[in-house]
């Protein structure tokens, strides 16, 4: 991935939770640093390539840094951070059709 | 035993549904289905099995008409699969005819993830009436007729005798550039467009040879986005991949549908289809329907960036591949 796709993926997210906030992506050593500033709070999401794959960590202002191995994982994190009243929609698959 | 295919009829009050209805009843072409009419009223026809799931108008003010009405009709087609069962009727499809403010999305996934129901029936599609005079302003002013157009496999134009077509056409289009749209001829629908497909793969091959260009936002930021790539999608990757989506677009997701060439059997695409975040099981055709092997997504959703979704498929797959 690279800072235009990480940029490009999360104004996506942004976009879909309606959330109204400044993004700035930059290289961060081997890897991108994402920081997302709403009504002046920071949160930074990263990534990197670490032994066991491409690993997320996302960091609220005042909060733990918490890392994710998955895209899912991050993106449901942030959500909770950025835009918490939206609905949760997990997911279901209906077994042999509808 | 296979599961039987279901069409959902749905569209605005006074739309044209039940005429169609009224119509089909009557073709031989149309014989062997039954039929399910959330409204009253419902025409009754010898050859025909009509059941009724009578709608509770109380609870549509209360906000609880999707509970009410897929209880009902979980137990009205629970009923007359066990009358076939009992060799009392016998029916090879099923429609159902929502009301004319029905939201169609709970109704489908209420029918998909009904376990008394699982893996008897299968939606074949969402065929959507407009009514060609009054369509424009029917799907400005009621977000109801918005919702029914935008999850539609087909939109059907009603009144096509009385007016051009084309602004209710352009209107409906608004909300859901890829489906395919069709006229009535006096209140007949040729069967075809209300009988199941063939495959599954007929109805999306129309509906994926419209979406091709259709990429853009429109009214409400309900945007139509397409994914077409030659690369095949490991499964895992896809199972992720609509995992996220569902994640990251909870309820705004409004459908996705499309044929995927899944890597582990990229000879026999995969059938996906979507309802908000309730997914159908993947059908597997035994063959790809034309020479045509690129995966084909069409997304429906609110607020959708155009690419996003091949964006997020990307690094899903990186990251299956970094972890192998």
């Amino acid at each position: 991935m690279n800072p235009a796709e990480l940029e490009a993926l999360l104004s996506g997210l942004l976009r879909l939770w309606q959330v109204e906030a400044r993004l700035s992506v930059a290289r961060e050593g081997e890897g991108l640093r994402a920081d997302i500033t709403k009504a002046g709070a920071l949160v930074t999401v990263e990534q990197s390539v670490q032994p066991f794959g491409i690993a997320w960590h996302v960091q609220a202002e005042g909060k733990r840094r918490l890392a994710y191995p998955s895209t899912i994982g991050m993106i449901k994190h942030l959500r909770e951070v950025l835009a918490p009243e939206r609905g949760v929609a997990r997911v279901m698959f209906a077994a042999g059709g509808a | 035993m296979a599961p039987l295919p279901l069409t959902v009829l749905t569209g605005f009050l006074g739309s044209g549904k039940t005429t169609i209805l009224k119509h089909a009843l009557a073709d031989p072409a149309f014989a062997g289905t039954a039929v399910i009419v959330n409204e009253f009223g419902a025409v009754g026809l010898d050859h025909d099995l009509l059941e009724a799931a009578e709608e509770d108008l109380v609870a549509l003010s209360t906000g609880c008409l999707c509970c009410a009405v897929r209880g009902d009709l979980a137990l009205t087609i629970g009923n007359l699969l066990a009358r076939r069962t009992a060799g009392e009727i016998a029916f090879e499809r099923l429609v159902i005819e929502t009301s004319g403010l029905a939201d169609p999305a709970p109704i489908v996934q209420g029918l998909a993830l009904d376990s008394d129901l699982r893996g008897k029936i299968q939606l074949a599609r969402i065929v959507a009436t407009v009514d060609a005079v009054t369509g424009a302003e029917t799907l400005a002013n009621h977000p109801e007729a918005r919702k029914q157009a935008a999850f539609a496999d087909v939109l059907v134009l009603t009144k096509s005798d009385l007016v051009a077509t084309e602004p209710a056409v352009q209107a409906a289009r608004r909300f859901n550039a890829s489906a395919p749209t069709v006229t009535t001829n006096r209140g007949r629908l040729a069967p075809e467009h209300l009988l199941p497909p063939a495959t599954p793969a007929r109805v999306l091959a129309d509906t994926l040879a419209l979406a091709e260009d259709a990429e853009a936002e429109h009214t409400e930021g309900i945007a139509t986005v397409t994914l077409v790539r030659p690369e095949p999608v490991p499964a895992i990757a896809l199972t992720l991949f609509l995992e996220a989506l569902a994640e990251a677009c909870g309820p705004d997701l409004l459908r996705v549908k499309g044929l995927v060439q899944i890597a582990e059997a990229p000879d026999t695409p995969a059938v996906v289809h979507g309802v908000q975040h309730v997914f159908h099981a993947l059908d597997w055709l035994e063959a790809w329907p034309t020479d045509d092997r690129n995966t084909r997504l069409v997304f429906i959703g609110r607020r959708l960036m155009p690419g996003w979704p091949r964006l997020l498929l990307q690094q899903i797959e990186r990251e299956v591949a970094a972890a192998a």
